[in-house]
């Protein structure tokens, strides 16, 4: 399987890229008036809007620092079974990919982690790392964004 | 941010090969910590005494060179970077071009097209080797297409296209041309062309269209004639161009 590799902030973290839609450079955000601690605001990609939130404010309590390599990975997130819609992750220094099999990925404490040559590689497990209040954030805003799709359709 | 590369690189060339590892200079890119040019001293750029070329041959393929490249992705982003993205990311993108997709290639003076379903390739001209007592006719003779023996056929003749490199009366010169590989339906062929356009979207009218009484090309294998880019360009029906190709081998 192929993996996206990241950082936050000195962990290395792993992604698989088959949820992943595009890595996109880092781009300008709305902020989203209440949202809990994590979300980095919302952007409109190719007409749709997108909530992103940001790993390093959501692991680290600090916000990613703005460099070339950081970026915003949109990937296909299920916030129900049969629900897809598009999440944006801010994550520093996206910039490697790594062929590595799950297997390959063990448990170590809360987390899965794989060996690698610079050190190890966690997998990314976002349902973990989404908090209660994030979840309901997401619910409603996705929820929103049908209720506005469907005068239209 | 390249500029001060190039300066970088510039001035390295100046340094002697024997100071070089030992005062290994650095690249100042308003990063936080310094990174070593090592490949301009002892890598290729250099004098090539570093020890790691042996196993990767060049600095391109050295995981520090690659790291380094790496590095330059640490630099801030330029003004008005997240602006112009967000702005061309927030653009729809338009849903395909509407159209059949259809090679675009000419033979002597005529335009024509053919679905690109059948295309298998698009190479350079190759020499025919012609075949004995066939010296007239639509094949031309046999070419090797990447080891494989093709009949070589003249779609400019079969169509009556007179003049022009692939029509059959002047064959492919050393530059001049292209060999175009088609299959439909089991049956391999190649055939030189003049120029190749490339692949275009055209809208073809929806039904098989009357060719003209002087219009030879849409007659023998034509589908319909598009106008695209001011030029009237023929669309090849796959099944008659094959047919008629058949036919005249036999």
């Amino acid at each position: 399987m192929l993996f996206l590799v990241f950082q936050v902030g000195a962990d290395r973290f792993a992604l698989e890229a088959a949820r992943v839609v595009e890595v996109l450079a880092m781009v300008e955000l709305q902020k989203i008036a209440g949202a809990p601690v994590g979300t980095a605001g919302e952007f409109v990609y190719r007409g749709e809007s997108v909530p992103v939130l940001d790993l390093c404010l959501l692991t680290l309590g600090r916000p990613s620092n703005l460099r070339l390599s950081t970026r915003v990975i949109l990937l296909r997130h299920e916030p129900q079974p049969g629900m897809i819609k598009p999440l944006g992750l801010i994550a520093e220094h996206a910039t490697e990919l790594a062929q590595k099999n799950l297997g390959e990925f063990t448990s170590v404490g809360d987390g899965l982690v794989a060996p690698d040559p610079r050190g190890r590689l966690r997998l990314l497990q976002l349902d973990k790392l989404l908090t209660p209040e994030l979840r309901d954030l997401l619910a409603v805003y996705y929820f929103s964004q049908t209720l506005e799709a469907e005068p239209a359709a | 941010m390249l500029s001060d590369f190039k300066t970088r690189r510039r001035s390295a060339t100046a340094v002697s090969p024997e100071t070089a590892p030992d005062s290994p200079s650095t690249v100042s890119l308003g990063l936080a910590r310094p990174m070593t040019d090592c490949w301009q001293h002892i890598g290729v750029w250099g004098n090539g005494s570093c020890v790691e070329l042996k196993a990767h041959l060049h600095c391109r393929n050295c995981p520090t060179y690659a790291a380094a490249a790496l590095r330059l992705l640490d630099s801030r982003p330029p003004a008005g970077y997240r602006h112009e993205w967000t702005q061309h990311l927030a653009a729809k993108i338009s849903t395909g071009a509407a159209g059949t997709p259809l090679l675009v290639f000419r033979i002597g003076d005529e335009w024509l097209a053919l679905g690109i379903g059948v295309m298998e390739e698009v190479g350079e001209s190759r020499p025919i080797h012609k075949l004995p007592h066939r010296r007239e006719g639509v094949l031309l003779g046999v070419v090797n297409v990447r080891g494989e023996l093709l009949a070589c056929v003249s779609v400019g003749r079969l169509l009556g296209v007179e003049k022009g490199v692939g029509t059959g009366t002047a064959l492919p010169g050393k530059s001049a041309g292209r060999m175009l590989v088609v299959s439909h339906g089991g049956e391999r062929y190649a055939f030189p062309v003049t120029e190749v356009r490339g692949v275009q979207h055209l809208v073809l009218p929806p039904g098989p269209q009357q060719p003209a009484f002087d219009d030879q090309v849409l007659g023998a294998a034509g589908r319909s004639r598009v106008v695209s880019r001011g030029q009237s360009v023929c669309c090849l029906d796959e099944g008659k161009l094959f047919a008629a190709l058949k036919r005249s081998l036999a």
